[in-house]
């Protein structure tokens, strides 16, 4: 296999790339070589953007991190061995180097990536610009596969079994089994690479980060907790003439209210982690901005804890599907804009989700719901459920409230179940789910990338999180489940996916709901910025945005 | 006078001891740990499949598998010798993100604290004074609009009503006054108006009603029937008296301020102690809530002193041993 990707999803994947958003607005990639009048536009140099995210960084550590909307900005200063081309965004297999210069699959598990030469880290002490080299990146894949508890990226290397440096210039991976996942997790911005200068020893789990180095475009400048981080440009960035601005700024402004009003008044750059419809329209009246639809993957479900009544019984189980109308889902929480989640991946992830024009044909997805709702209560009846009562848990978080107080009012209304919520704080929620000490509920985001391995491997059974969590058990699912992990043909990896939807379908263990669509926006003064709805998947592409003055 | 302010402080040591200690078992005590939060982040997506032995050996490292007695006991051997420990996500010295909020939240109370002095006072001198006159119904008016309009809501509308006319947003990215000082003192103007006119409702309303019950004294017909000048009986002899409420109002004022500016924080983007109380009690960061907690304590006693001796220098006849 040669150093550019050529996994290609055929047919199927153009066709489900006209659903997403296409990214930006200007060519990708280096700038354009001059041309006559009305040619494309040529990058300037010089310019600040200022961005805006929601809350302040968990930790400024990106092994620490794994997932959220805040948090990812600080990935601005880091390079890993991959990262995805640009567009289309939401296609896995779209990768291409970063650090690397190619890359080589010698066999089904190993891996040999040839390096940049001439990489500098960032000209901060005590790691003081030096090269980049081999020894570098087997630290970093090193770090997180070990058992650190903080460090949650660990499961994007759990495929790996050693790494090594045979030169400086040679990074050789060794799987422990195929991985079709790999590649991806390699090119996720959470797989950065830092400085290993710069890090406490791992066995000190309150680690103390004194400078983020990394090799990227931007260089970490100043973190002002609960307010700012700031970066600047790199002048040692090792692609030629890049980065175009100046710097880079991320403002913490926790209120959206505020965060989208600061975005309309041209106090930021850009609104923040992503826009609902209705403020899009808001959006849309000024020309000076850029409006972009994304669908999320969060792969949004409800799940259930197999191991106490009523959802011990997979009767009930299947009224719960039955009886959840995924359309109204759709139209209040999402403002009619999104599409509806097979059980287990993001409906978003096309070609893997089953296709909308058959899963809304399918009992449960189906519309008008008579049937459905009238073979529910027969199958709680015959369970012995009739008339309920129930205690359900949510998220007290971002929309988890919502999304359970209408799912609990779908159970009152289709299955005449009484059903009371009890709406927790996220960790409190998830020690007791942990425990076993609850009954069911929205889990707030199985996934958020465009690999659908990662929220597979939440609902894996032989998991210990997933076992604490939902309880089931099933070879089936288990064996379907590393399989497709461990199958890079794609279209057999299709169908083994289909066969776990298929199987969800019929068990349900975790019941697909919805995914929301929304929008991203920014000041068309902007070029290159994509409509990428979480940084974390295209943040390294911040080299090639400029601003036009 | 020496003597009882130094008995007073004294007095908040153990104060102060006993509202860390609930304070420091009941953040431990509440479910859902921060060891829980740094492997799960809160239940959204990880990549980690083993979360439970994952939890388990992040407690070790966190020593929050010690007993609570133990814990304590380092926590406050630290916090005698000036070490608060460090923050639990991003490692920093508490005393040092302590520090950092404590400017913005005290400047944030000490502006709107002047707001509501400023629109109060002659609101309930002139209401007062003019009771039952159109006057009173006005400042009445005020006064329970005031009480009825919430303060984060008068916040929200500081910001997008401006956006919606103007096209235009009060600055709600912070800098330090040293980095661009009129930006700053523009910063702050917006929240100090929403908490400021929300509380001068309250003082408005307590000052008149004071200044009425001083009006009826007899000095102050004596004053009158002396021929005093109004600015003379009102400013000199009725409102030094009629003060009292009113400064054991601020003093609980302040305390709220410091500590309970929160969503005004939030919504104006300040990153004071208010906001990072919550923050640090949503990410379970102990050392940081129990650090905040003490400046509060301490915080509060302070104030506390400061309006007794208040107290002594409104009301000659109040004299501590």
């Amino acid at each position: 296999m040669n150093g550019r990707a050529c996994l290609g999803l055929g047919r199927t994947a153009a066709g489900a790339v006209a659903l997403l958003a296409v990214a930006c607005a200007s060519a990708p990639g280096a700038p354009p070589a001059p041309g006559p009048a009305g040619a494309e536009k040529q990058p300037q140099y010089g310019g600040r953007f200022r961005g805006a995210i929601y809350g302040a960084f968990e930790s400024l550590d990106p092994h620490h991190q794994a997932g959220g909307g805040k948090g990812l900005q600080n990935l601005i200063v880091y390079n890993g061995l991959l990262k995805f081309a640009k567009e289309p965004v939401f296609t896995a297999d779209r990768v291409q180097c970063d650090l690397c210069e190619r890359w080589e699959q010698v066999d089904p598990q190993t891996f040999v990536f040839t390096l940049r030469k001439g990489v500098k880290w960032h000209n901060l002490p005590p790691v003081n610009g030096r090269e980049f080299v081999a020894e570098d990146a087997k630290f970093n894949l090193e770090r997180q596969a070990t058992q650190n508890p903080r460090f949650r990226s660990g499961g994007l290397v759990a495929a790996i079994d050693k790494v090594e440096a045979p030169d400086n210039y040679t990074v050789r991976i060794t799987l422990k089994a195929p991985s079709a996942p790999f590649l991806h997790n390699m090119a996720t911005g959470w797989n950065a690479f830092v400085a290993k200068e710069a890090v406490a020893a791992e066995e000190d789990a309150l680690a103390i980060k004194k400078y983020h180095i990394g090799t990227g475009a931007f260089v970490f400048d100043e973190y002002q907790a609960g307010v700012v981080l700031k970066t600047v440009r790199n002048p040692s960035f090792f692609q030629e003439g890049r980065p175009y601005l100046d710097a880079v700024d991320m403002h913490i402004i926790p209120d959206d209210k505020t965060r989208f009003a600061a975005f309309m008044a041209g106090e930021v750059d850009e609104p923040g982690f992503f826009v609902r419809p209705s403020d899009a329209a808001e959006m849309r009246k000024n020309p000076n901005l850029e409006v972009k639809q994304v669908f999320m993957t969060f792969a949004y479900a409800f799940a259930m804890n197999t191991k106490k009544k009523p959802f011990d019984d997979a009767r009930a189980r299947r009224a719960v599907h039955l009886a959840l109308d995924r359309q109204e889902m759709v139209k209040l929480l999402a403002e009619g804009e999104g599409c509806i989640n097979p059980p287990g991946i993001s409906c978003a992830l096309a070609p893997w989700a089953i296709p909308a024009e058959e899963l809304l044909k399918l009992p449960g997805y189906r519309q008008p719901k008579t049937e459905d709702i009238a073979e529910a209560r027969r199958l709680a009846k015959e369970a012995g459920y009739e008339g309920l009562k129930l205690t359900l848990q949510a998220y007290g978080s971002g929309d988890g409230p919502d999304r359970m107080q209408l799912t609990a009012e779908q159970l009152r209304r289709n299955l005449g179940w009484d059903v009371t919520l009890e709406v927790l704080d996220p960790p409190v929620l998830t020690q007791r789910q942990l425990a076993g000490e609850w009954t069911g509920g929205h889990v707030p985001a199985l996934a958020g990338t465009a690999e659908p391995d990662l929220a597979l491997s939440q609902i894996q059974p032989s998991t210990r999180s997933a076992q604490a969590r939902y309880g089931y058990e099933d070879a089936q699912l288990e064996e379907l489940i590393i399989k497709q992990r461990q199958t890079v043909n794609t279209q057999e990896r299709q169908k083994l996916l289909r066969d776990i939807q298929n199987l969800l379908l019929e068990k349900h263990y975790v019941i697909g709901t919805y995914e929301i669509a929304a929008y991203r926006g920014w000041n068309k003064k902007f070029q290159g910025l994509s409509a990428e709805p979480r940084y974390g998947e295209l943040i390294r592409w911040f080299s090639d945005v400029w601003m036009e003055k | 006078m020496t003597g009882y302010v130094l008995r007073r402080l004294l007095a908040t040591i153990p104060v102060v001891l006993v509202v860390s200690l609930v304070v420091f078992v009941l953040i431990r005590v509440v479910p859902g740990d921060v060891a829980v939060l740094m492997v799960t982040g809160g239940g959204e997506a990880a990549h980690t499949t083993d979360a439970l032995a994952q939890i388990e050996k992040l407690r070790r490292q966190l020593r929050l598998d010690r007993p609570l007695p133990e814990q304590y006991a380092v926590w406050l051997w630290g916090a005698v010798r000036g070490d608060l420990g460090q923050g639990y996500w991003l490692g920093t010295p508490v005393a040092q993100e302590v520090l950092r909020a404590l400017p913005v939240s005290v400047e944030l109370a000490i502006y709107s604290l002047a707001v509501s002095l400023i629109v109060a006072f002659p609101v309930a001198i002139l209401s007062s004074v003019r009771q039952d006159t159109w006057q009173d119904y006005l400042g009445r008016l005020f006064s329970i609009a005031g009480l009825a309009i919430p303060e984060f809501w008068l916040g929200t509308l500081f910001v997008l009503l401006p956006v919606l006319w103007f096209n235009w947003i009060p600055p709600i990215r912070y800098v330090t006054i040293f980095e661009d000082p009129g930006r700053h003192m523009l910063h702050f103007l917006f929240p100090s108006l929403a908490l400021g006119l929300s509380f001068s409702a309250t003082v408005m309303r307590l000052l008149r009603s004071s200044l009425l019950e001083v009006f009826r004294q007899d000095y102050i017909r004596t004053a009158w029937s002396k021929g005093l000048a109004e600015r003379a009986v009102i400013l000199r002899h009725a409102l030094k008296n009629a003060l009292i409420p009113v400064v054991t109002l601020l003093g609980l004022r302040i305390g709220r301020l410091l500590s309970g500016a929160v969503v005004v924080e939030v919504i104006f983007g300040l990153p004071g102690m208010g906001r990072m109380t919550v923050d640090a009690i949503r990410m379970r960061d102990y050392p940081i809530v129990e650090g905040l907690v003490l400046v509060f304590a301490l915080g509060y006693a302070l104030v506390n002193l400061m309006v007794d001796i208040a107290y002594a220098w409104l009301d000659p006849r109040i004299r501590y041993g």
